[in-house]
């Protein structure tokens, strides 16, 4: 079903950035996002197609982010949808109160219900609570939606989903509206972000109604740019100066343990330059030309991770 | 749809195994009308990718293809502000048009050309050889031939037994005057059994002055007339048939080349040059006559021989001058690739590594369309078509689950709390029933090295799956060699050692399944009782703690025959390659037809 397209979809360009840092939006924190060129064209094409679009990359390159920031520049209403172990389809969809009902027609039957409270009994669509899927397709206004670590889920997750994300209507079997399951169709195709860590091989099924980015570690020169965007009063210095001796690491980690482990990524990077800005400018160049690097506990999450490190930089002096 | 190259990408990419359907397809077409890969070769490349591509390998596929298939776009071609697709697509085909020479629809385009080429190459000497015939000048006496093949002076096979058997001698060049001519036929080259009558005498002792072998000498004579005089009238030309007498015994002769000459011109006619030819009688006291199919076969075409060597001549020489061009094309192409990137997509250099997983891919999809192709003799798969793909062994391993309610109690049981409900009249407390989660647990026993090196892909992919893309409660892989005693290990290069009883007392008390794969003992074809007995004192070992165990053998089913293989598959049932045999050994490790075996 491919539906028709709308010439005038809203485009995201990445350059609307938050004014000032801790800066929120509908209740959560904001922070600058720079996507690439390739990165923006694959939103807007998801925006136009009306298709998922599913991320890939490392751990904390940017995946989650990039949904929020596309709903703050746009001014779209946001869900998230932290996928859990345990999470299953039909939690981001709804949740029917079984239970309050139970409840209700017990309270009901002993005549102790107010008017009001005996109305909503009567209305069977009171008990159903909407997910966070069920709240975009319910939504008026066009709704970025994230749906988040979708690996982590049970590996009938997704396969779960392929008719609410096709079809994009939500059947309610539990209310029953002449003779048939309620319905709630989408009022505005919702623009979805799925990420994906890889932990699991997703369904075919599943990817063929996606569309696919990768996205990659950033270059010098972005992440830098990044880094001037989140701390915009950082000294250039310290930002060239961290900026490298971090992509050193990173390269020395890779050659040392292969693809297969954890390499420090953006998130990483970011927490650490926050940690060298409690020291003076002075502290912290000095710290940064020292080896070992000052606060690795921030940049090395394992100890084989932090005995190589330690070893390599004793080889290298 | 009417761009060719981006049409056959897709299908590329489908045949590649990529979960595309026809949709997607029309995804791209949208995206174009939208705006979306117009600016140059790689937004659209981009665009392409973004819609069809969902895994790195699957991305190493697409730029393969995609610079195979979508031709490079010059300057003048790119138009940056076009809005229709109609034009897009019109670039896409000229383009096409140009350099694509990959897609198939060129290939046949290139036979057809081809078979043209040929039939006129066969059709101009046919026409033109005869009517250059008759042009003779009647005033010549002309030149007496024998008609026999150009190439090799062969008049043909006649047998025996042919009562009126001929040669055609032409007279070409002219026709005045009655002329005559002699043929001698030479015949001193006998054959007596086949073999011929100097070669006996070289070979054999026998006394060329016995009675008995002069009879047999006499009697291989084969014509009554040592030589037959042709004649041709005034005004007469073209060709003459000439009998030969050839006299019939019931001796063993075998095929006998008869070299027949022509001399003595009569009446100024002049002999060609070619004077001599030769003609093969076959002898029909011979039973097993294996070649006379195919005597008969030249003896009916000699004539259209001279046409049909120059026509293959011709269509050859054509054949090498385009394919010469067509491969001086790509190799220039490929040059151009070399040096210059264009692309600037995400993988522009292909380690070694990636490019054999990408082979796999490949070979794996090629390895579905194909059906019909069997597990080979012996090492097919070293080429890693896998017999069983990705997909397919994810899907069964899917099968395999055992779901029971585990942990706690989370989710609200509805039938139990009405029920509760209608027992005591009232809602106490909801009840609860624990999650229902796959409890299986797979033991992979894998057979490394030796004779399993060719299959070591295959293992490394059952492993892959069973880990990543099932969904048990745990994978356990240990590995041996040719069979397992006393000792498994964790990995491959049988380092980590784990005593057997470790092992398998660790396993918990139910709900565990063993799949072993292994060629047990069928690569070397024979039987050996030491493996046997190992093996069987194993699984006797194992049936204490696993009650479900198949066996995959890489080898097909016929070689398992009178070697260990064999004698294992009595023990515990062994299932060959493919993807039925897979799906039955995911049956019995579901604990479904197990009556057969003990």
């Amino acid at each position: 079903m491919v539906s028709p397209v709308n010439k005038n979809y809203p485009k995201y360009t990445g350059r609307v950035q938050p004014k000032k840092s801790g800066e929120t939006y509908q209740g959560k924190l904001i922070y600058p996002y720079l996507p690439s060129k390739k990165l923006i064209d694959a939103v807007n094409l998801a925006i136009y197609l009306k298709r998922p679009l599913l991320l890939r990359g490392e751990p904390g390159c940017g995946k989650t982010k990039l949904a929020i920031a596309v709903a703050y520049e746009l001014g779209l209403p946001f869900e998230a949808w932290y996928i859990k172990s345990t999470s299953r389809a039909k939690d981001g969809l709804y949740t029917y109160d079984t239970v309050g009902r139970l409840r209700d027609a017990q309270l009901a039957a002993s005549g102790s219900l107010t008017q009001a409270e005996k109305q909503r009994f009567d209305d069977p669509t009171s008990y159903v609570r909407l997910g966070p899927l069920g709240r975009a397709f319910n939504n008026e206004k066009r709704t970025v939606v994230l749906i988040d670590e979708i690996d982590k889920a049970d590996i009938d997750f997704p396969n779960d989903l392929l008719l609410e994300l096709e079809e994009q209507i939500i059947k309610i079997e539990e209310v029953r509206v002449a003779e048939q399951e309620m319905e709630i169709s989408a009022k505005a195709a919702p623009i979805i972000f799925i990420t994906s860590n890889d932990e699991k091989d997703l369904p075919d099924a599943f990817l063929r109604r996606c569309l696919f980015h990768y996205v990659k570690f950033p270059k010098f020169e972005q992440i830098v740019d990044i880094v001037k965007a989140r701390f915009p009063d950082i000294a250039d210095e310290l930002t060239k100066k961290s900026v490298s001796r971090f992509l050193e690491l990173r390269e020395l980690m890779a050659e040392e343990t292969g693809r297969s482990t954890k390499k420090v990524s953006t998130s990483e990077l970011l927490d650490w330059i926050q940690a060298l800005k409690q020291d003076t400018l002075e502290e912290a160049l000095r710290k940064l030309s020292q080896k070992p690097l000052p606060y690795l506990e921030v940049l090395l999450k394992s100890w084989e991770a932090h005995i190589s490190y330690l070893r390599l930089s004793e080889d290298t002096e | 749809m009417n761009e060719p190259a981006l049409l056959e990408l897709f299908n590329r990419l489908r045949e590649a195994g990529l979960p595309l359907g026809l949709e997607e397809y029309h995804l791209l077409l949208q995206a174009v009308d939208g705006g979306f890969g117009k600016d140059d070769r790689n937004a659209l490349a981009q665009l392409c990718s973004t819609l069809w591509v969902k895994s790195d390998q699957e991305q190493l596929i697409f730029q393969e293809y995609f610079d195979q298939l979508i031709p490079e776009d010059t300057r003048q071609n790119i138009l940056p502000s076009t809005t229709e697709t109609s034009r897009y697509q019109e670039r896409i085909v000229d383009n096409s048009d140009v350099s694509d020479a990959n897609t198939k629809q060129r290939k046949l385009v290139r036979r057809i050309r081809y078979v043209i080429f040929g039939v006129i190459a066969f059709l101009v000497p046919a026409i033109v050889i005869p009517l250059l015939r008759p042009k003779a000048l009647p005033d010549n006496p002309g030149t007496l031939s024998f008609k026999s093949d150009p190439f090799f002076n062969f008049l043909g096979i006649i047998q025996e037994n042919d009562k009126n058997s001929k040669i055609i001698i032409a007279r070409t060049g002219g026709s005045r005057g009655k002329v005559s001519a002699s043929i001698i036929i030479d015949e001193t080259k006998d054959y007596y059994q086949g073999q011929s009558v100097e070669q006996i005498l070289a070979e054999s002792n026998i006394d060329e002055t016995d009675n008995e072998w002069i009879k047999v000498i006499a009697s291989l004579k084969d014509f009554k007339k040592s030589s037959i005089t042709i004649t041709f009238n005034d005004g007469q030309s073209g060709f003459q048939e000439v009998p030969i007498p050839i006299l019939d015994d019931k001796i063993h002769e075998g095929n006998e080349p008869i070299t027949l000459q022509l001399t003595n011109p009569q009446g100024q006619v002049k002999i060609s040059l070619k004077d001599t030819a030769i003609l093969t009688i076959t002898d029909n006291s011979e039973d097993l006559n294996l070649f006379g199919w195919f005597d008969s076969i030249v003896e009916r075409f000699a004539p259209w021989w001279e046409l049909f060597l120059i026509t293959i001549a011709g269509l050859m020489t054509l054949l090498i001058v385009v394919n010469m061009r067509s491969l001086r094309q790509r190799i220039s192409a490929s040059d151009d690739e070399d040096t210059q990137d264009l692309t600037n997509l995400p993988i522009a250099k292909l380690s070694p590594k990636v490019i054999q997983t990408l082979f796999d891919k490949i070979q794996v999809a090629k390895a579905i369309k194909q059906p019909d192709s069997q597990l080979g003799e012996t090492f097919l798969i070293i080429n890693n078509d896998l017999p069983v793909t990705y997909r397919q062994m994810k899907q069964g391993w899917r099968y395999l689950r055992h779901l029971i309610g585990e942990g706690v109690s989370t989710e609200l049981d509805l039938e139990a709390t009405i029920e509760q409900i209608g027992q005591q009249g009232f809602l106490l407390n909801p009840l609860l029933k624990p999650r229902r989660i796959n409890k299986i647990e797979l033991l992979l026993l894998i057979d490394q090295d030796g004779s399993m090196v060719p299959f070591h892909h295959f293992s490394q992919a059952l492993v892959d799956t069973a880990s990543r893309g099932g969904r048990f409660n745990q994978v356990r892989v240990y590995y041996f060699h040719n069979c397992p005693s006393d000792y498994l290990y964790q990995d491959p290069y049988h380092l980590e050692a784990v005593p057997i009883e470790d092992c398998l007392s660790q396993l918990p008390k139910t709900r565990v399944v063993c799949l072993i794969f292994s060629d047990a003992g069928a690569a070397r074809g024979q039987f050996s009782s030491r493996r046997r007995r190992r093996t069987k004192f194993f699984l006797k070992e194992l049936k204490h703690y696993v009650h479900n165990i198949a066996w995959l053998n890489p080898f097909p089913r016929h070689r398992w025959e009178s070697s260990t293989a064999e004698a294992i598959a009595k023990l515990v049932p062994m299932f060959e390659v493919n993807r039925q045999e897979f799906y039955q050994a995911i049956k019995i490790l579901r604990g479904r037809d197990q009556k057969f075996y003990n």
